[in-house]
């Protein structure tokens, strides 16, 4: 029963959904609609499961005292507070003058940004490190990003001679063999993920429902 | 020699760092200047709304976060100053929720340049969770997914929404996309189903996987990161900007140079120090 | 001049501080940096909840539960999600974690459905319908090879479909018998004569240079793939790993390039390009980034020192 009936809910959504490329009669359709808004309404009540998940998680440690307890007890004191001041604000909480606009704008913003930003510098170093024309294909990769790199950008064009010959063997670096590649693994995902759809529909594929 | 080459391929990559931050400095205290072409994708994104006529209503998908505002936020501005001086209605959503303080304070201030009012002219739909099941529902029946706007406004009772239910009924879907959800749910999820008219706009990082989209014909125009958006920017201001308004994107494209000499010089650095070691090695 | 808030210099000053303090993660990991971190998945987690609640949860679901106890009683169809929802919260409980099953074989279910009707119609139907140039009218409009239009024409068609087939190729992995070995030649040189026939005697195309140029091209694409049933398949697969690597060195072309971006986007911050001149003259950003880089490379050197 614990597992049986999700199986059988999971193949009875499935297929209704599936069914709407061949069913176009506009009660089906609102059903369908209605479904996919329950299944919005479910992902946004999941996220709070996770983050009671990461409470559940960080805060024994923070009363504890184990190591690393204050980062913990920083991060639950501050989801803490965001969380207190968006419920407080209420309506108005995006409008200047409100702490929670506060906190995004100047916490959650360069915080985020930077995070990302520090990329920058890591590819930099794998670029010195990492990035060896050991054999023919590892020279071809090489050459293409150089190439890319260099016409990507306004100095790329501005090379005697080459310059403008530069810029259109990228854009055809681009449109051909780049479009050739992507398109041969959009194959090959897309086979995948629909093969794994048939799966998880069919019951095959159960390891969403987790163990007994 | 030999020792000194070994040295070099493991200095400190500490040095490495020190060295990008320069390169992205120096330009950006003193900049070059160097003019640059426009793509045929972002001329194609311009052609799109150019081609609109007046009072058309516009779909925007604005998905970023804070960390790609760099690469994508100046075309999202310069996309915002184009359809109000087109007269054309942004109707704006998102999947992404770090995207609301961004983009809202955004539209609001540059409605206000060019007196446009909200509800009328433009409007937020605000942000949804549940990422290819929202945009599923964007295609089939916007008024069930987002009954309200982002103040709480039930959406029939919004000038601008009237005869506006399905993305169908929008003559262009913009996607302003930093990854997932995005350009690529929109595009496997509505875009073929109902043939919509759409262009994208996404990070450098995605780029080359949307080029087939924009081959296929599936998107009518694609901006690429920074050099899009910088592109864009020419485009529509023709390097003389309205007051007030920065191009962000073509200050930075100086930057990029530099800092794409440097990673190209330390790739070729990396290869003759490897390469004459493996030499003095074999010899 | 219009004078910021109080809360806006300081917060302006705050965003630089933290700037550099995430920046300061590139020089050795220390407890700044730990701090940051933290402190941005705290708001980040905070910040997720509070606009689900407001964006989905209240106008989706608890607003029209209100309405369908208010009269109108369609809207009641709600309680279905709000029971899910509730029965979602029982994976908590070790006891009753399977209650949760019913909610997630529906989302589930719906995503499994949503991603198989995509992938079909925006990847598989909408990106090999695209990999079949027109290449008669690809040489009336750019003949073999147009400088103009970056490189398109025949040959560059050509190159895109046999580099297709030879990066789909080499994604397949079974072994094939040596009987099935022999047919690939003959096969091809069929297809290739019976393509270059129909294309010199059918294309619309006046000059017979064109037919010969498209003939080569369709007869090419057509018998390449035959390749896989013969002794030569790991011709086309090498053929089709170089192309995956061109790809690949664009992608990474491309990331480079976005990376940068993304640190152009704080030097901008830091020295205050981004911001508008008013703003800026309040701010002083300059001194603030030299401020912070002060506090941070001292904290640095305290940090160090205690370590030692």
């Amino acid at each position: 029963m614990r597992t049986t009936l999700p199986l059988i809910i999971t193949f009875i959504v499935g297929v209704f959904m599936l069914g709407e490329f061949f069913i176009p009669h506009w009660y089906y359709q609102h059903i369908k609609t209605l479904v996919l808004e329950f299944g919005t309404v479910i992902a946004g009540v999941a996220f709070l499961l996770g983050v009671i998940n990461l409470t559940q998680v960080n805060l024994p440690r923070v009363l504890e005292r184990q190591p690393d307890w204050i980062y913990k007890a920083i991060m639950l004191g501050s989801m803490v507070v965001t969380t207190f001041f968006g419920f407080w604000e209420a309506g108005p909480r995006m409008e200047d003058g409100m702490v929670y606009k506060w906190l995004f704008d100047f916490l959650l913003v360069p915080l985020n940004a930077t995070m990302f930003s520090l990329l920058a510098f890591y590819i930099a170093s794998a670029a010195f490190r990492a990035f060896r024309a050991r054999n023919a294909e590892a020279t071809v990769l090489l050459v293409a990003a150089c190439i890319v790199m260099l016409a990507r950008v306004p100095i790329g064009e501005q090379i005697p001679v080459i310059g403008s010959y530069l810029s259109v063997f990228q854009n055809w670096l681009m449109d051909v063999p780049n479009v050739a590649a992507r398109r041969a693994i959009f194959v090959g995902a897309a086979l995948g993920a629909i093969a794994t759809g048939v799966r998880i529909i069919l019951g095959i594929e159960r390891s969403h429902l987790g163990s007994d | 020699m030999l020792e000194w080459l070994i040295k070099f391929q493991r200095m400190d990559r500490r040095w490495v760092f020190l060295g990008m931050a320069i390169a992205i400095f120096i330009p950006l205290v003193f900049p070059l200047q160097l003019p640059f072409r426009v793509d045929k994708e972002v001329r194609d994104v311009y052609r799109q709304v150019e081609k609109l006529p007046e009072g058309s209503a516009v779909l925007i998908s604005a998905d970023f976060d804070p960390a790609s505002v760099p690469e994508i936020g100046p075309f999202f501005t310069t996309h915002l100053h184009h359809l109000f001086r087109r007269n054309l209605k942004p109707v704006l959503v998102t999947l992404w929720p770090t995207a609301i303080p961004l983009v809202l304070p955004e539209i609001k201030a540059i409605a206000k340049t060019y007196n446009k009012k909200y509800g009328e002219d433009f409007v937020f739909l605000g942000y949804k969770e549940g990422k290819e099941l929202v945009i599923k529902n964007i295609g089939q029946n916007i008024f069930q997914q987002f009954p309200t706007d982002y103040d709480g406004t039930p959406l029939p009772d919004l000038p601008i929404m009237q005869g506006r239910r399905q993305a169908k009924d929008f003559p262009l879907i913009v996607s302003i996309s930093a990854g997932f959800p995005g350009l690529n749910e929109y595009v496997l999820q509505i875009q073929g189903q109902y043939n919509l008219n759409m262009v994208g706009v996404c990070t450098a990082v995605g780029g080359p996987d949307y080029i087939p989209f924009y081959k296929s014909g599936q998107l009518k125009g694609l901006s690429m990161g920074m050099p899009g958006s910088a592109q864009y920017e020419k485009l529509v201001w023709k390097d003389k900007p309205a007051p007030g308004v920065k191009l962000l994107a073509t200050a930075a494209m100086d930057v990029l140079n530099l800092g794409h000499v440097f990673i190209i010089v330390l790739i070729i650095m990396g290869n003759i120090a490897f390469f004459i070691t493996r030499r003095i090695e074999e010899a | 001049m219009e004078e910021m808030a109080f809360a806006q210099l300081v917060g302006a000053w705050v965003s630089i501080f933290l700037t550099l303090t995430v920046l300061s993660f590139l020089f050795d990991d220390n407890p700044i940096y730990k701090v940051a971190e933290h402190l941005f998945m705290g708001v980040a987690t905070g910040y997720g909840i509070v606009e689900a609640y407001w964006n989905l949860l209240k106008p989706n679901l608890f607003d029209k539960i209100g309405q369908g106890f208010s009269g109108e009683s369609d809207q009641l169809i709600y309680l279905i999600p709000l029971v899910l929802s509730v029965m979602l919260l029982f994976k908590i409980s070790p006891k009753y974690a399977w209650v949760a099953r019913v909610p997630i074989a529906i989302l589930v279910a719906a995503y499994a459905a949503v991603k198989i009707t995509g992938e079909t119609s925006g990847k598989l139907i909408g990106q090999i319908g695209a990999s079949f140039p027109n290449m008669s009218e690809s040489w009336d409009k750019h003949g073999l090879w147009n400088w103009e239009a970056d490189g398109a024409g025949v040959i560059s068609d050509t190159l895109l479909v046999v580099g297709l087939s030879a990066c789909l190729i080499h994604f397949y992995f079974s072994e094939i018998d040596a009987r099935s070995q022999r047919l690939g030649v003959p096969m091809g040189i069929v297809t290739f004569v019976l393509v270059m026939a129909c294309a010199l005697t059918m294309a619309p195309i006046e000059s017979t240079g064109g037919k010969i140029a498209v003939g080569l091209g369709l007869g090419l694409c057509a018998a390449a793939p035959f390749l896989t049933l013969s002794p030569y398949k790991h011709l086309l697969t090498r053929f089709g790993v170089m192309v995956l690597m061109i790809s690949f060195g664009a992608s990474f072309g491309f990331t480079v390039m976005g990376r940068i971006s993304l640190a152009i986007g704080r030097g901008q911050e830091l020295l205050g390009q981004s911001r508008a001149p008013v703003e800026v003259a309040q701010i002083h950003p300059q001194i603030a980034t030299l401020v912070s880089a002060v506090i941070i490379i001292t904290c640095l050197f305290i940090f160090r020192k205690k370590e030692h």
